[in-house]
Formats: structure tokens, C-alpha cells, sequence
């Protein structure tokens, strides 16, 4: 009983350390190649457990298959128009064979982010050597070629990549900016630029509010003027109605003729008023039938009178 | 030592316990179950115990869990799609046959971009120590001070707020290589930001720095997530690349320029606040006009009207009044004529100022006062 206790512990030790020196678990995501004595012995096809032999005979290389980020630092490069700029670029890269990889870039990664790092910023400094500054950043969107500055770069990049075993998936910019006096003189064109914004803006102002407040006197006048308009239409039409009520009454010869005797009475007895002067002579058709009548009774001629006060009279 | 070596010896050193130690029995069942290979024994059955225990795992709300197996996740059948473990408690085969890797599916996450928004006065002394280690300013400078260029070639800087949801759990887990030491999904993180500072300055580089920052800022968020075209902007990078999220949202969470030119830009603010003041004063200005206007209008048009009613009132009157009046100068025009003639004489002679009777070519000098109306002009003028 004893014995097989002992037994079958050890065979466990025995099984636990042989799984654990001789066999390797390739995640999803990796691929490995075993190394023995310098030779790539296996390729890597099997994901689940492959069995290899200890050191020194045989060396486990593990390739993780994912993206890799490579970041390159700022590169200040010139322009076709000689403007200086600075970029920064990074990359995704994954292995696509890994004896490739391994057989060409025994340095493993960091060996890739050297080679790398040589290669975008060759690129780089010759593709926008290749563009304006106006191209890589315009409002207008036709003359924009920044997108394919960075699809050129990348394309320069992955030629050879895939002899190394690698592929480069994406290239791009992760900074451009203006070298620092570059960035001063800008400084100084956005201050200017906004200064005169800002004195248009007041101008605009002021040019708006003196159009809106002759807008609305112009809108002033034409309301009074339509409204006197109206008022005179509304008059001529009571005039009218006045003169229709009026003519209405006068629709005989003798009536016409009566009406314009009682007017200018009514035109005389207004007329008449206390600043006026009234000169009458004996024989006026107004007065002579009191002369007359005096005449027949007393038989003498008129006498002038005066019915006026001294003092007024002078 | 074994119980017998224990009993050996008690007999050699202790005389007065020989009888109770004579009665004991060579071998226990007690001493027995506590040999040391019984010892070996149960430790290697905890072992196995806690080794089995450990295969419990817990996946929470909102997570699912893949399990891989010996290199292999499991999957469902036809083997194209992972067995995604839901919340709740679960068992797979412990370490080193089964790993869980539990990830947060339903959950919202935020990303926090903000590349293109250090301030250089935040950064200023690590400048300076890195200035003095022999560092080229420009370097220093590209490093400290990040920003954005716009389409009219200014100056912007920016902080951007990604949302995202991890839509397909295998390709997450599959997607960038996380180097051994950093934090969870370091790695995945550092490439989502790259490629939102990318996308920004791309869209950036066609926006002049008004639209950036007022006008255009929701087409600059759009154009970096648009709802409506969901694999467009940022997504359809991370579509390409099979980053296994789905972008939920981008936001421009502050968006500002350079304090180098804060008073300028302050000005702008000002006179365009001055603009908006001119013109309230002016529509102000030019309701009061029209109100006034109006007013004068209503007035005008009602003295019109009244003055129209009065019109036709008088007329009526008039007619009337002649009407009554013509009815009796038909019946007797001569007394009437008379009559009215009378009248209007006495009324006359009753008003007027002066009457002066003269003879026919009698010469009178009349001195009149000018007319009240002339004098007011003249003192007027």
C-alpha cells in the first residue's frame, strides 16, 4: 500500500515536471518554432500542445501573431516649399511568416522596431519632401493630399516587408507640428488674423445697426404715408357721401337755385366777424330798403351814419 | 520517530510509567492516519482539492468568458463562432489545461484622447531638465507642447472622448499584442488613441479654425463617428483592422487654442459680443421707430375717419335742415327769402366788427392793424 502511495506520487512529479519542461501550449495567438541547435525544426502548425525536447537540445520561440505598435519620435522634415515640419508616424505591423521572421530578424522585436524606425522616417522625409505645406492642410478638401502622403509612405515602407516576414497593416500620422519659430510666427499670423476679425466684427456692427435704424425709418415714413394715404381716401369718400346726401336734396331747378341763395347766406353771415369792416353806401341792395322806406317818409335825401367808435374809427 | 521508538525510550527513562506504557498497544489506528506518508498523502489530496476548487470562475453582468483550452478556445458547434460563457458562475478545467479570459461585452467604455492637449506651462520643469540633459528644443518642444494644425494652418489644441463597445470578444482578444508587465489592454488602448489622433488630424487638416471650434465642431465629431454611417471615420479603421469594438461616440470635449494667443482670441469674442450688442440696440432702436410709426398712423387714420363721419354727419344735417327749409320756400319763396335774408343781416350786423355807412364818393381813411397771423410769423422770424 505504502509502495503504490509513493508510487503514484512520484509518477505524478515525474508526469507534472516532463509536461512542464518537454511540452509547450501555443495560445491562439501565437505561433512557435523550436530551435534545435540553430535549426528550424518545426514549423508552426499546431496550435494545441507540441512536445519538445529540453535544453540544451532544443530552444522554444514563441511569435505572438497580433499587431504590433511601432511609434517613431518627431521627425522635422521639409516640405516640397522647403517648410519645415515636424512628424511623428506610427505603424501596425503583424508577422506573417514566422521562419521568415525569424531566419531574417533573429533580433526579435525590438531588431522590427530598428528596421522599422529606418525605413518610415526614410519614407517620410522623401514623401513630403513631395508635398506643400498647402497640400498637407487646406480648407479646400480637393487640394488636400495629406491622406495620400501617408498612403505613399506606407506603400514605401511595405515593399520588402514581406521577405522579413512581416506585414505592415497601417502607417500613419500620429502628430505634425510646426518646428517652435515656425510656430511663434504663427502665433504671431493668428493674432493679426484675429485682431482684424475682431475689427471687423465692431465695423459690422456698427454698419448693421445704422442700416437697421434706417430701415426703420424708411418702414416709419411708409407706414405714415400709407396711413395718410388711407385717411385721405377715407375723407374723399365722406366727401363724396356728403356731396351725394347734399345733391340728393337739390334734384329741382328751384331747389338748386334756393340752395345756392341759403349757401351764401350762410357763406356771408360766417365770413362776417369781429375783425371785419363793413362799408355800406345808402343805395347797397343790402341796406337801401331802410333808405327807401325813410326816403318815402321823410322825403329827404339819406344821411350818411356812422355807427362806429371814435377812437376805432380813427 | 515511531510510537515503538517513543515506548523504547519511556521504558529506559521513566520507571513509574511502565505499566500504562505495557498496556498500550504497539500500533494505534490514531498513530496510523498520521504516518507520514498519510501526512504526503493528504497534502497532495488538498492539492488536488483546491487545484479542482480553482476551476470555479464568476463572470459578472455585463461580461462574457471565453475559455481556451490547450491553445484552442472553445467554440460552438461548426466552429465558427466562440462559446461565450454569460454572467454567473461557471466551471472550466483548472490551470493548465483551461484559461478564462472574461470580457467586459455589454459594458460602455471610454477612451480619453489627449494627445493634442498638454499645456506647456503643465510640463514646463521636466522641459527644462531634459533641456539641460543636452535635448533639442525642437524635440522638446514637438513633445511638450502637442497640438493640431487646421485647414488655414492654425494652431488648436484638443482633447477627444471615444466611446466604445467590444462587439466581437475573440477578435478584442486577438487583436494587438499587449507586451508582458503593462496594464490590461494597455496596448489595445495605445493603438485606439493613435489611430483617433489620426483621424483627427485628417479631419482637422480641411477645417478652418472657426469651423473647428464653433461653427463646424459637431461635422468635425460627425465626421470622426457618423450614427448614420456607422463604419465610416474612426470605425471603419478599427473595422479594418479588426479590433473587435464598435464605436459608439466621439466627442470633442475641449477644444481651444493656444494660450500664446488667448487675448486675441478674447477680442474676437469681445467685438463679436460688441456686434451682437449693436444690432439688439439697433432692432431695438428700429421697433421703437416702427411702433412709433404705427401709432401715428392709427392716429392719423382715426382722425381721418372722424373727421370723414363728421363730414357726412354735417352733410346729412345740412341736408336735412335744407330740406326742411326748401318745404316752406316752396309754399312762400318771397316771405321766406325775406325771412332768411333778415336773419342773416341781423346776425350779421350783431357780429361784425365795423360798419360804416358813407355816402357815394365820400372819401374815408380806414386804419386797419395788420393781421395777427403776419405779426406772429414776423416776431417769430
Amino acid at each position: 500500500m505504502r509502495k503504490l502511495a509513493i508510487g503514484t506520487i512520484v509518477a505524478v512529479v515525474l508526469v507534472v515536471l516532463f509536461c512542464e519542461l518537454c511540452t509547450v501550449v501555443a495560445k491562439p495567438y501565437q505561433k512557435i518554432l523550436l530551435d534545435r541547435f540553430g535549426k528550424i525544426v518545426s514549423h508552426p502548425t499546431r496550435i494545441c500542445y507540441n512536445w519538445f525536447l529540453c535544453y540544451p537540445t532544443d530552444r522554444v520561440i514563441r511569435l505572438d501573431m497580433r499587431l504590433h505598435l511601432y511609434q517613431s519620435d518627431n521627425r522635422e522634415v521639409s516640405t516640397s516649399a522647403g517648410e519645415p515640419i515636424s512628424i511623428r508616424t506610427f505603424a501596425l505591423w503583424k508577422i506573417v511568416d514566422p521562419v521568415l521572421y525569424v531566419d531574417r530578424l533573429p533580433g526579435g522585436t525590438p531588431a522590427v522596431q530598428r528596421y522599422l524606425d529606418n525605413k518610415i522616417q526614410s519614407a517620410v522625409l522623401r514623401q513630403i519632401g513631395h508635398y506643400t505645406l498647402d497640400e498637407m492642410f487646406n480648407v479646400d478638401v480637393k487640394r488636400l493630399k495629406m491622406q495620400q502622403a501617408e498612403q505613399n509612405i506606407q506603400q514605401k515602407v511595405d515593399v520588402g516587408m514581406r521577405s522579413l516576414g512581416i506585414d505592415v497593416v497601417k502607417v500613419g500620422f500620429a502628430r505634425m507640428t510646426f518646428p517652435p519659430d515656425v510656430a511663434a510666427r504663427v502665433y504671431q499670423r493668428m493674432t493679426a488674423e484675429r485682431n482684424k476679425i475682431a475689427s471687423e466684427y465692431i465695423n459690422q456692427g456698427e454698419k448693421q445697426a445704422q442700416i437697421t435704424i434706417a430701415q426703420g425709418r424708411e418702414q416709419a415714413t411708409e407706414i405714415r404715408s400709407t396711413a395718410s394715404k388711407q385717411a385721405a381716401i377715407i375723407r374723399g369718400q365722406a366727401d363724396a357721401s356728403a356731396y351725394a346726401i347734399l345733391n340728393s336734396v337739390q334734384e329741382t331747378p328751384q331747389a338748386r337755385q334756393f340752395y345756392r341763395f341759403w349757401k351764401s347766406l350762410q357763406l356771408f353771415q360766417n365770413s362776417m366777424g369781429n375783425s371785419t369792416y363793413w362799408v355800406l353806401t345808402p343805395n347797397n341792395p343790402v341796406t337801401e330798403p331802410l333808405f327807401t322806406q325813410l326816403k318815402m317818409v321823410e322825403g329827404s335825401g339819406a344821411k350818411a351814419l356812422i355807427k362806429a367808435d371814435p377812437p376805432a374809427a380813427k | 520517530m515511531t510510537q515503538v521508538d517513543e515506548h523504547h525510550n519511556s521504558h529506559t527513562h521513566d520507571h513509574d510509567h511502565d505499566h500504562v506504557l505495557n498496556v498500550l498497544p504497539s500500533e494505534s489506528p490514531t498513530s496510523r492516519w498520521t504516518s507520514p506518508q498519510f501526512v504526503l498523502l493528504y497534502f497532495v489530496i488538498g492539492i488536488v482539492i483546491v487545484w479542482i476548487l480553482s476551476g470555479f470562475y464568476q463572470v459578472g453582468v455585463g461580461e462574457v468568458a471565453v475559455v481556451e483550452r490547450l491553445g484552442q478556445y472553445e467554440m460552438l458547434p461548426g466552429g465558427k463562432h466562440a462559446l461565450l460563457m454569460e454572467a454567473g458562475l461557471h466551471y472550466h478545467i483548472p490551470w493548465p489545461i483551461d484559461t478564462v479570459h472574461i470580457v467586459p461585452l455589454e459594458r460602455e467604455h471610454l477612451l480619453e484622447v489627449s494627445d493634442f492637449n498638454s499645456s506647456p506651462a503643465a510640463s514646463a520643469n521636466l522641459e527644462k531638465t531634459y533641456l539641460r540633459r543636452g535635448y533639442s528644443k525642437r524635440l522638446l518642444n514637438a513633445i511638450f507642447n502637442p497640438y493640431l494644425i487646421t485647414g488655414d494652418k492654425n494652431i488648436l489644441h484638443a482633447r477627444v472622448a471615444v466611446q466604445y463597445q467590444i462587439s466581437h470578444p475573440l477578435q478584442f482578444i486577438l487583436a494587438v499584442y499587449q507586451p508582458p508587465g503593462g496594464l490590461p489592454n494597455q496596448a489595445w488602448n495605445e493603438v485606439m488613441s493613435l489611430l483617433t489622433d489620426r483621424e483627427l488630424i485628417h479631419k482637422l487638416a480641411y477645417a478652418t479654425v472657426d469651423e473647428a471650434l464653433y461653427s463646424g465642431k459637431t461635422q468635425v465629431e460627425q465626421e470622426l463617428y457618423d450614427p448614420v454611417k456607422p463604419t465610416a471615420g474612426l470605425q471603419r479603421l478599427v473595422g479594418k483592422l479588426n479590433l473587435g469594438a464598435q464605436v459608439e461616440r466621439v466627442e470633442l470635449k475641449y477644444i481651444h487654442w493656444p494660450s500664446a494667443v488667448n487675448a486675441a482670441f478674447s477680442a474676437v469674442l469681445n467685438a463679436r459680443q460688441q456686434k451682437n450688442q449693436d444690432h439688439q440696440d439697433a432692432k431695438k432702436q428700429y421697433n421703437q421707430l416702427v411702433i412709433l410709426a404705427n401709432a401715428q398712423a392709427q392716429t392719423i387714420l382715426n382722425q381721418a375717419q372722424a373727421k370723414a363721419a363728421s363730414t357726412v354727419d354735417e352733410a346729412q344735417g345740412e341736408a336735412n335742415a335744407f330740406s326742411q327749409v326748401l318745404a316752406q320756400y316752396k309754399q312762400n319763396p318771397r316771405v321766406i327769402t325775406l325771412k332768411l335774408l333778415n336773419d342773416t343781416l341781423s346776425n350779421v350786423m350783431n357780429n361784425v366788427g365795423r360798419v360804416f355807412f358813407v355816402q357815394p364818393h365820400q372819401q374815408i381813411i380806414l386804419s386797419m392793424p395788420p393781421p395777427p397771423k403776419k405779426v406772429n410769423i414776423q416776431s417769430a422770424q
